[in-house]
C-alpha cells in the first residue's frame, strides 16, 4: 500500500470516498514531528513568567511566528462554571490559569504580535469574556493590558463578525468534511492552543488537541442551534450534535458524511477533534499543567474516576499539537502510542493516532525533538492518584 | 434538566411569594397547595414545602398526602416521625422568625402591577432570577412612584402599560444618575442616544445622563434570555453574591431594616445533599457569619475565606432542605 501520497493524491482519494470511518491509509508518515518543550513550575508565581519565557526560546523563539500577526489564543474556559470541585478554583483545575494566559498574551506581544484575540466559547452563553472572567473574581485587564491590541472574542456564536468562517478537513473528513466557526479563526495568522492537563471522561485525555473542540459554535453546534440556520444566541452545549450525533448541526454547515457511524462518543469525539485540528491547525500548543485535577472536569458520576485537585507543577509547549499531547499524556503517565482499550483510551479511540492518520503530527516521542528535563522526572501518574483516591475510599 | 442552565429545573412558589409581599408588605400571605394525590411523599418534601414558604415571610397551609393520612389514622411507626420533623421545622421557623422585620436586598429592582400578561412576564423573570444567581427586589408599581431607588444598580420595569408621567419621570432620573432602566419594547418615545451593545443582546442599549435605557427589541422575548441579559447588562463585575456548587439549590437574600444584618436562605429543591457542600462568594465580607438550620443541633460559625481578587468565600455544609447563613456587619 502506498503510504507516502502527496498531498494531492491525498485530496482525491478522499474525494472518492477513501476516508470514512478510519483511512485505508495514513498519512502518518508524511505528518510532521514537532519540537516540544517541558518545564517544572510548582506555582503560578514570580516562576511563571521566566519558565514560559525559557520554553518559547527553547521551541526557537515566538518572534519568528507571530512577528507582525494576528495571533489568536484559545483558552479552556469550559465547563459549568458554577460547578468547582469543592472549594478549589476553576482555574486551579478544569480551566486555563490567567497568569498563564497573561504570561502567554504578553510574550506574544513582546515578540512583536500585531494583535492578539483571546477566544473561547464558554459553556452556553453568550457573555462576553470579559464578563465570564469577572464572574470568576478575575479581572479582565489583567490579560487585556499584558500586551498592546488585545482583545476577547466569545466564539460560541457570531460575535463580532458578519459570517461564520468554513473550515475544510482536508482528505474530506472522517465524519464531518468541515466546520463553521466564529470568524476569529480565521482573522488570525497564528493560532494557539492554551490547554489544560486534564482526562476525560469520553475522550480519555483533553489537552492541546481537545482545546480546539470548544472552537465550535454552539448556535450550530450546540443542542438549542438553529435548525437551517444558525440560531442567534447559544443554547445547550455541544453533546447532542457531537457526542451522541442526536441532532444535526444546523444546516447550514457542513454534514455528517455516512450517517451508519457508530454513535458513541468514545468513536466520534476523537475524530471530531482531529478533524478539527486538521482543518484549524494549531501553531503553538501550550498546556498548563501547574494545578489541574485528576478524574475529569465531567465525570458522569463515575466512582472509578475519582476527582481531585492536584499539582503537577509542569508546563509543556510545542510547535504541533499531537506531539505536544504526545509529551503531556507521558507526564500524565499514559503511553502516548496507547490507543482503544489501554488507558487513558479505555473507551475511546485516540484522537492523536487520528490526527497522525490526518497528517497532523507524530506521537512517537522519539520521533519529535523534545526539551527540558527527562520526562521521567516530571511524570505525575494520573492512574497512581487514582488509585491512591479509591484504595482511600475503600478503607473509609 | 435546563439545557441553557445546565441546572435542574425547580419547583418553587418564590416568585408567587414575592409579587404577595410586595402587592401586601407587611402581611402574612399563606399558601394552600395539596401534594400530588398517588403516592406517599418523603418527610423531606413536606420539610421543603414548609421552608419554601417561610423563607419568603409565608406560611404553607399543611396538606398531607392520602398515604400518611391513612398511615397517621392507622398508627402506623413511620408516620409519626413524619409527622414530628413537621412540626419541628414549623418550631424552627417560629424561632428565626427574620422574614417580618428583613427585606429582600440586591441591585435589581423589579416594579409591576403583575396584572393580566404583565403577571405572567414578572412572575417568570421572578422564577428565573434565583436560578441565575441575581439577587433581587419586587415592587408594586403602584408603590414605585413614592419609593426610593438609592442603593439600586438596576430597575426592571415590566409592564407593557407605559408608566405614569410621575413615575417615568422617577426612572428616567434613576438611569440619568448612573443606574440601568430596563424597559419593554412598548416604551414610547425612548429617551437618550443609541449607545454601542453586543449584537447578541435582546436590549438596545440607550445612554442617558450618567446612566443606560435598555429598550426591549422584542415584543415576546425568551424569559430566560431577558434575564440573563439583564445580568450581563448589569456585569458580574457588581455581584453581591455567587453561588457554587448547589445546581438544584435558589437563595434568597435579606437584609434588616438597619441594614447591619443580612441573611441568605438556602433551599435545597433535590431535598438531599449535594456531593459538595453550597459555596458562597460574598463581595463584602461581614464580621461574622453563621449557619443556621433545622438539620443541625446548634449554630455553626462558619469561615470567611479572603480571595485574591477582592470579597470573600464560605464554604457552608451540606444540606437537604434548608440552611440560612445569618451574617452581621
Amino acid at each position: 500500500m502506498k503510504t507516502d501520497l502527496t498531498r494531492r493524491e491525498w485530496l482525491a482519494g478522499a474525494g472518492a470516498g477513501a476516508l470514512v470511518a478510519r483511512p485505508a491509509w495514513s498519512l502518518a508518515s508524511a505528518a510532521p514531528t514537532g519540537r516540544v518543550t517541558v518545564a517544572r513550575c510548582k506555582t503560578y508565581g514570580p516562576e511563571l513568567f521566566p519558565t514560559m519565557e525559557k520554553m518559547f526560546d527553547q521551541l526557537g523563539g515566538l518572534g519568528g511566528l507571530v512577528k507582525g500577526k494576528t495571533v489568536a489564543v484559545k483558552v479552556n474556559l469550559i465547563g459549568v462554571r458554577w460547578q468547582r470541585l469543592g472549594t478549589a478554583k476553576m482555574e486551579d483545575t478544569f480551566w486555563s490559569h490567567p497568569r498563564v494566559i497573561g504570561a502567554t498574551v504578553h510574550l506574544l506581544g513582546k515578540a512583536g504580535a500585531r494583535r492578539i484575540r483571546v477566544v473561547e466559547g464558554p459553556w452556553s452563553t453568550a457573555e462576553t469574556l470579559g464578563e465570564v472572567i469577572l464572574s470568576m473574581n478575575w479581572q479582565p485587564q489583567d490579560i487585556l493590558n499584558a500586551a498592546a491590541n488585545v482583545e476577547f472574542e466569545n466564539t460560541n456564536y457570531l460575535g463580532q463578525g458578519k459570517k461564520y468562517s468554513r473550515f475544510m478537513v482536508p482528505g474530506g473528513g472522517l465524519i464531518y468534511p468541515g466546520y463553521d466557526l466564529n470568524h476569529s479563526y480565521e482573522d488570525c495568522d497564528v493560532f494557539v492552543s492554551l490547554a489544560k492537563l486534564k482526562e476525560h471522561a469520553a475522550t480519555g485525555v483533553t489537552l492541546s488537541m481537545k482545546n480546539v473542540y470548544g472552537a465550535t459554535p454552539i448556535t450550530i453546534y450546540g443542542e438549542g442551534a438553529g435548525v437551517d440556520e444558525p440560531s442567534t444566541r447559544p443554547h445547550g452545549g455541544r453533546g447532542g450534535v457531537f457526542h451522541f450525533a442526536r441532532r444535526l448541526p444546523s444546516k447550514s454547515a457542513p454534514q455528517q458524511k455516512d450517517f451508519t457511524l457508530p454513535k458513541d462518543a468514545g468513536f466520534r469525539l476523537p475524530r471530531i477533534i482531529a478533524e478539527l485540528c486538521a482543518a484549524r491547525p494549531v501553531h503553538l500548543a501550550i498546556i498548563d499543567g501547574v494545578r489541574t485535577a485528576t478524574g475529569a472536569e465531567t465525570n458522569y458520576g463515575s466512582p472509578n474516576r475519582p476527582q481531585a485537585a492536584v499539582n503537577p507543577g509542569v508546563l509543556i509547549a510545542g510547535t504541533n499539537c499531537v506531539a505536544t499531547d504526545a509529551v503531556a499524556m507521558s507526564v500524565m503517565g499514559f503511553n502516548p502510542m496507547a490507543d482503544r482499550g489501554t488507558p487513558p483510551f479505555a473507551n475511546s479511540d485516540s484522537m492523536l493516532r487520528l490526527g497522525e492518520d490526518l497528517g497532523i503530527g507524530v506521537r512517537d516521542l522519539s520521533r519529535n525533538e523534545i526539551a527540558g528535563p527527562p520526562i521521567a522526572e516530571v511524570v505525575f501518574d494520573y492512574n497512581a492518584v487514582r488509585e491512591k483516591i479509591l484504595a482511600a475510599a475503600k478503607k473509609g | 434538566m435546563d439545557s441553557a442552565l445546565n441546572l435542574p429545573w425547580v419547583d418553587s412558589n418564590g416568585a408567587v411569594l414575592h409579587i404577595a409581599r410586595a402587592l401586601a408588605p407587611g402581611k402574612v400571605a399563606w399558601i394552600g397547595f395539596d401534594p400530588p394525590r398517588e403516592g406517599k411523599l418523603a418527610a423531606e418534601s413536606y420539610l421543603l414545602a414548609v421552608a419554601d414558604a417561610a423563607s419568603y415571610g409565608a406560611k404553607w397551609v399543611i396538606s398531607l398526602d392520602d398515604q400518611l393520612r391513612a398511615d397517621l389514622t392507622a398508627g402506623q411507626p413511620a408516620a409519626p416521625d413524619t409527622w414530628k420533623k413537621i412540626i419541628a421545622v414549623l418550631a424552627f421557623f417560629e424561632q428565626h422568625k427574620l422574614a417580618g422585620t428583613y427585606q429582600p436586598t440586591g441591585p435589581l429592582l423589579v416594579v409591576s402591577n403583575f396584572v393580566g400578561p404583565d403577571w405572567d412576564v414578572g412572575e417568570e423573570a421572578l422564577n428565573l432570577l434565583p436560578r441565575i444567581r441575581q439577587p433581587f427586589q419586587v415592587m408594586a408599581r403602584s408603590r414605585a412612584a413614592g419609593a426610593s431607588f438609592a442603593g439600586l444598580q438596576a430597575i426592571f420595569y415590566v409592564d407593557r402599560e407605559p408608566p405614569e408621567p410621575g413615575l417615568r419621570q422617577k426612572l428616567i432620573a434613576f438611569a440619568n444618575g448612573g443606574g440601568i432602566l430596563f424597559v419593554p419594547s412598548k416604551w414610547p418615545n425612548p429617551e437618550g442616544a443609541p449607545a454601542p451593545a453586543e449584537p447578541y443582546l435582546l436590549f438596545s442599549l440607550r445612554a442617558l445622563g450618567k446612566g443606560r435605557l435598555a429598550v426591549c427589541k422584542h415584543d415576546q422575548p425568551d424569559p430566560y434570555d431577558m434575564v440573563a441579559d439583564i445580568q450581563n447588562i448589569m456585569s458580574h463585575r457588581n455581584d453581591l453574591l455567587r453561588l457554587y456548587n448547589a445546581p438544584s439549590m435558589n437563595f434568597l437574600y435579606e437584609t434588616s431594616a438597619q441594614g447591619r444584618k443580612e441573611v441568605i436562605h438556602m433551599l435545597n429543591y433535590s431535598r438531599r445533599p449535594a456531593s459538595d457542600g453550597p459555596l458562597f462568594y460574598v463581595k463584602e465580607p461581614h464580621r461574622s457569619a453563621r449557619l443556621v438550620s433545622p438539620e443541625i443541633a446548634s449554630p455553626a460559625d462558619l469561615q470567611w475565606v479572603p480571595q485574591e481578587g477582592g470579597g470573600a468565600e464560605l464554604s457552608v455544609p451540606r444540606i437537604s432542605v434548608y440552611g440560612a447563613i445569618e451574617m452581621e456587619k
